[in-house]
């Protein structure tokens, strides 16, 4: 005679174990919850809902406005953009110039902090970003996981 | 509404694991139902497109904590633990707690059920109460079919080990 599967023998008798389960109650005041819910969204003005639940004269008017918004956005920006490209290239040099700066400070760096340092700085801002993650777990696991299970 | 709203708010507090959570997707759940009336007033299905709506909306709930919390939730290395003690379950020495009745029964293997973690009970409530197979599982929670079996395996083993503490063991559980 074969030995039962163990796997087949545990999902057999978990599911008949689940199945066996009654509906739990619902709480008493959850249809007068809905009840009241379904008042308050009835009362609603109609622009306060949805945009498909609102009047058709209204979703009308409203798509006319956006077009004419959008033209008049692209007129105007069209206007911002030829005054814009002038300045643009003096912008770029500045920009430009920020970059070659900022490598040569980088470069300065290196040359002038010892490398050892520069591993030293990268271990510690390492193990603080560690640290900082732990620390957000720990809190998670205390503050929103225990009262999770509470509720 | 009286004839669904146990069955609505069941299985959004099977899939959420939070009775407050779940009172909110029931009343969600019989909102839309309240829209579309009209279609369910006389429908012979109104229940399974209630269920389907519930568990949809439980899930979406569920995936989008599970999304911003997954980091920190599945740091935890408890799911980690062996299972194969499943046949010591069956065969071996089980010091009850305390023996159980039927309604307090209920009551521990829902508690018991709840008490698991978010990535073994979602499947495990998908596969028994919502009768959905592991294809579709690993699709909805967009995981591989491979960590859903296992999941689901550890889930029970968790399930059976925990309720063998309060006396619930295979012996004890009849066949309908």
């Amino acid at each position: 005679m074969t030995q039962p599967d163990p796997e087949r023998q545990l999902e057999r008798y978990v599911d008949r174990l689940l199945r066996q389960q009654p509906l739990r109650q619902a709480p008493p005041d959850l249809s007068m919850r809905v009840l009241s819910a379904l008042e308050r969204k009835a009362a609603r003005p109609w622009w306060q809902g949805s945009f498909a639940e609102w009047p058709t004269w209204a979703r009308l008017v409203f798509v006319l406005a956006s077009i004419l918004v959008g033209v008049f956005a692209v007129d105007i920006a069209s206007g911002v953009v030829d005054a814009v490209d002038s300045r643009w290239s003096s912008t770029w040099n500045r920009g430009h110039a920020l970059w070659l700066a900022a490598r040569s400070t980088l470069s300065a760096m290196t040359q002038v902090v010892p490398g050892e340092w520069l591993y030293i700085g990268v271990i510690v801002v390492g193990a603080l970003y560690a640290a900082f993650f732990a620390v957000s777990a720990a809190a998670y696991r205390l503050l929103v996981q225990n009262r999770q299970v509470r509720t | 509404m009286r004839t669904y709203q146990d069955l609505v708010f069941t299985t959004a507090a099977r899939i959420v694991a939070n009775d407050a959570q779940a009172e909110d997707i029931a009343q969600e759940v019989f909102i839309k139902a309240y829209e579309n009336f009209a279609s369910l007033r006389d429908s012979p299905t109104a229940g399974g497109w209630l269920r389907t709506v519930a568990r949809n909306l439980s899930l979406n709930h569920a995936m989008r904590y599970r999304k911003r919390w997954r980091f920190f939730s599945e740091m935890s290395g408890a799911d980690e633990d062996d299972d194969t003690s499943f046949e010591a379950t069956l065969s071996g020495e089980q010091s009850p707690v305390a023996d159980v009745s039927d309604v307090q029964r209920s009551r521990v293997i829902e508690e018991v059920l709840r008490a698991l973690p978010d990535k073994q009970r979602l499947p495990l409530v998908l596969f028994h109460f919502e009768d959905m197979s592991y294809e579709e599982i690993a699709q909805r929670l967009g995981v591989s079919l491979a960590k859903v079996k296992v999941d689901i395996h550890r889930a029970r083993a968790q399930l059976a080990r925990s309720l063998a503490q309060y006396g619930i063991t295979p012996d004890e559980v009849t066949s309908p």
